[in-house]
């Protein structure tokens, strides 16, 4: 044993000294860790930027008050979401716990527990950050960001007219058998109501009332299956 | 002044650091055969547990710089043999150590963490260890061997495999009970 010991040292040291074998410098895994750390949080923020996006368009173009209409609502909020912008995220949290793994805070615990940590903050730091993106969808609206951004927000924005089944916006005007809704974006369409409608309300709909219209696209109006009207803020 | 060889494995470690390469044979004489006890442990028999352990050295060697001073040298070097020896394992004898995804590596464990000892007659433990160790898969035999044989305690071995504590505490308990039912089955069903 003592001789195998010996054995192993000298081909160790042998290489050291002949330069087959050399320590890589201090500023090699300086650099690596400042890189994992820059990319760590650029990693967050490009997740929280996608989160905040993905709560923002789903809270205003009225996906998210789908559930209130049922089951076919529920569905409809499934069918509207951002699925592409929803994997990425889960794709960047994932990477994100990869290397918060390669610290001892993290690993020496179950993986539960820093999931959940991660998963809690992307969540409440997206919805806190949701409002920013109104001055951006105004923005690609009007044209004024570069090609590429206002591609991303019109592409991601509100589901295109014939396959959209909910509607937000506010009532500017009141029409018989029906309402002419504008949306956040200024795009108007006209909505038509039937016996079957169901309006979730207090008080009849108003001038100025902000609702949620669950139906179907015909082509030149919305056939409403059900209204939502919104409380004013402040009530 | 302490000698070179009363000093401390991170003492030493920081001496290499500095560019004294001929003090690096210290840690190869104080670590080379725990590494190659805890290879034969934890590698098959057709592993050259050897020359593992000599790129093991090479590769702390290497990256002797990322070593922070401040914390045990132990965990660290032990950590590194854990890589080279898991990637002889799948590499050249085409074997899984453990999968990608391992509830306990996930989830708490449900249960109140018992220590590994509890009331398992250690005697009896060390000779089941000899004979049985080859029959565990490396999930369970890994943590085994460096509680048992390198004397880490549950921190280390966590350091060492990056793994949850209380998951060490679990594999350690999955384990003994493994053996536990080889040496029953062996005995034909008679408990000792």
């Amino acid at each position: 044993m003592e001789r195998n010991v010996k054995k192993i040292k000298d081909n160790i040291l042998t290489r050291i000294r002949s330069g087959r074998v050399t320590m890589r410098p201090k500023w090699h895994f300086v650099l690596k860790a400042l890189l994992a750390v820059v990319g760590g949080v650029l990693l967050l923020f490009a997740t929280l930027y996608l989160i905040s996006f993905v709560v923002f368009v789903t809270r205003q173009t009225g996906v998210w008050f789908g559930p209130g209409f049922g089951s076919p609502g529920f569905g409809a909020l499934l069918r509207a979401l951002p699925w592409a912008l929803i994997l990425l995220s889960l794709l960047f949290v994932a990477i994100l716990e990869v290397l918060a793994r390669r610290y001892a805070f993290a690993y020496r615990r179950p993986l539960l527990y820093s999931v959940t940590v991660i998963v809690v903050i992307v969540l409440v730091g997206g919805g806190l950050a949701a409002p920013l993106h109104r001055t951006p969808f105004r923005d690609a609206r009007e044209h004024r960001l570069p090609m590429f951004a206002e591609r991303f927000y019109r592409d991601f924005g509100p589901p295109p007219l014939p396959s959209r089944e909910l509607y937000r916006g506010v009532v500017t005007e009141l029409v018989p058998g029906g309402f002419v809704l504008e949306d956040f974006q200024g795009a108007t369409s006209a909505v038509r109501t039937t016996p079957r409608t169901r309006v979730i309300g207090e008080k009849p709909l108003a001038i100025g009332d902000e609702v949620i219209v669950f139906g179907m696209s015909t082509g030149t109006d919305v056939r409403a299956h059900g209204i939502r009207v919104l409380p004013a803020p402040g009530e | 002044m302490l000698g070179m060889h009363e000093r401390t494995d991170e003492e030493v470690a920081r001496q290499v650091q500095g560019g004294d390469t001929e003090a690096f044979g210290i840690l190869v004489e104080r670590y080379e055969a725990r590494l190659m006890r805890y290879a034969r442990r934890f590698l098959p028999e057709s592993a050259d547990a050897e020359d593992l352990v000599q790129e093991t050295f090479i590769k702390a060697y290497e990256n002797i710089r990322s070593f922070d001073a401040k914390r045990r040298f132990s965990p660290w070097i032990y950590r590194i043999a854990h890589n080279e020896f898991v990637n002889a394992l799948k590499k050249y004898l085409g074997m899984r150590t453990v999968s990608l995804f391992n509830l306990d590596v996930f989830l708490p464990p449900l249960f109140a963490r018992e220590t590994a000892d509890g009331e398992v007659n250690q005697k009896e433990l060390r000779e089941e260890l000899d004979r049985k160790l080859g029959m565990l898969s490396a999930k369970y035999r890994e943590p085994l061997v460096l509680y048992y044989y390198e004397n880490m305690d549950y921190r280390e071995i966590a350091d060492v495999l990056k793994i949850p504590i209380s998951t060490v505490g679990v594999r350690l308990s999955r384990g003994r009970a493994i053996l536990k039912s080889m040496l029953t089955d062996e005995k034909g069903g008679r408990t000792v």
